[in-house]
């Protein structure tokens, strides 16, 4: 899914996440599948526990990894596709 | 679930006044203390615990309950109770994580109704406490231990044995339930029974001298009790998930990825659908999720037949070793 940079992302509250150290895992219930989150994965999942668009993520994560804002908003904006492609979260345009 | 492990402790002097009553079995299986009815073959008997974990009695069991909350084929559910029956057999009462009531059918015995006292009734009582009971078997050596699971036939047990030939201590024959230690390490319990071998695996083994009882009255698996079984629950530090079919040529290894690994765990746990009615998907992700944080799961393929069996064990002892 092509998401806006300012687009409101929300998690689906039936999904369950646990840490593995610093990567992650989650449970999407309703589909019973797992899925891996890397630590970068597992940060915005953490972020995401208030609602934020694509551009407010980055904002932060430039801030924590080492990384330039472009690729980072870049890389935030495919991420949270295919967290709402795999029904993770929800999308508020 | 409990971390009490009384029945490996002594009873207090004070209980053998009134104890102990010639007709109560004391086991320790898989980090619960039991005090039994009757007779619980292919456990190790222990000494008896001041206040067990879980009783076994003997006494009337309904055929259904009232106001089931869900239902199978086979079992009902209604609040901290659920109801097992097996045809021809008999039908079981386990509840709320605590007791397990048997109502024998006849001509069935307390011999034929023990081994679903020890497998399927004690399984969902873990379940009902809430402990991850992987279906697999359990050895150790210096503390650490691996889980060996797979569907039934794979070889569980046999590789177990074959281990256990090899210096390592049985730990676990068919549920391995997984605790935790002081430092949130996971550990897994000893269930303080004997390995189940099929004929053909004692003579492959050349354990036919120790071979015991019969499971079951006309099954042809074995008890046996292995070289040298463990007391104290060593870490679990890998878990394999056994294969072998004829088309396998060679012994492969191959690590498996977290979001994978979760579901393995949940695959491999103890009757999986039973476990999801009895535990929330939450406590289901925390447990694999504790587990994963220290442990890897592997998949073990391997070639059929005892003539390859040290070759597979060989390589193994090699990986794990490597860890």
């Amino acid at each position: 899914m092509k998401i806006q940079h300012d687009a409101i992302v929300c998690r689906n509250g039936e999904v369950i996440f646990a840490a593995l150290g610093d990567e992650g895992v989650t449970l999407n219930v309703d589909t019973g599948k797992y899925h891996y989150f890397s630590d970068v994965g597992t940060r915005i999942w953490e972020l995401l526990e208030t609602p934020a668009s694509a551009a407010t993520l980055s904002a932060v994560l430039v801030e924590e990894f080492e990384v330039d804002a472009d690729t980072c908003r870049a890389a935030v904006i495919a991420f949270v596709g295919k967290l709402a492609d795999r029904g993770l979260v929800h999308v508020t345009p | 679930m409990s971390r009490h492990d009384g029945a490996l402790g002594c009873a207090a002097p004070s209980a053998s006044a009134s104890q102990p009553d010639p007709r109560t079995y004391s086991y320790g299986i898989s980090g619960l203390s039991v005090e039994s009815e009757i007779e619980l073959l292919g456990a190790i008997p222990t000494a008896p615990a001041d206040a067990p974990d879980l009783i076994v009695r003997q006494g009337a069991v309904p055929d259904a309950l009232p106001a089931p909350s869900a239902s199978g084929p086979a079992w009902q559910r209604s609040g901290g109770d659920f109801l097992l029956r097996v045809p021809r057999v008999g039908r079981f009462m386990i509840s709320d994580g605590r007791s397990i009531t048997v109502d024998i059918e006849a001509p069935a015995t307390t011999r034929d109704a023990s081994a679903f006292v020890l497998g399927s009734s004690v399984g969902i009582l873990l379940h009902q406490r809430g402990a991850l009971a992987l279906h697999g078997a359990c050895v150790a050596k210096d503390g650490r231990a691996i889980v060996l699971c797979g569907a039934s036939g794979r070889g569980k047990s046999t590789t177990a044995a074959a281990l256990c030939k090899r210096g390592y201590a049985l730990v676990a024959d068919d549920i391995s339930v997984i605790g935790s230690n002081e430092n949130d390490l996971p550990i897994v319990r000893p269930d303080g029974r004997q390995l189940k071998l099929w004929r053909r695996s004692l003579d492959g083994l050349a354990l036919g001298d120790e071979a015991g009882d019969v499971v079951r009255p006309g099954f042809e698996k074995y008890f046996v009790s292995p070289p040298g079984a463990a007391i104290e629950p060593p870490l679990l530090s890998a878990i394999y998930v056994l294969d072998s079919h004829p088309a396998v040529s060679r012994v492969s290894i191959e690590h498996v990825g977290p979001a994978d690994a979760m579901r393995v765990l949940e695959v491999q746990s103890y009757r999986p659908r039973l476990r999801r009615e009895l535990n929330a998907p939450q406590t289901i992700v925390a447990q694999s999720a504790a587990v994963l944080r220290h442990a890897k799961v592997f998949t073990f393929e391997r070639p059929l037949g005892f003539d390859r069996l040290d070759e597979s064990l060989d390589a193994l002892e090699l990986h794990w070793r490597t860890l």
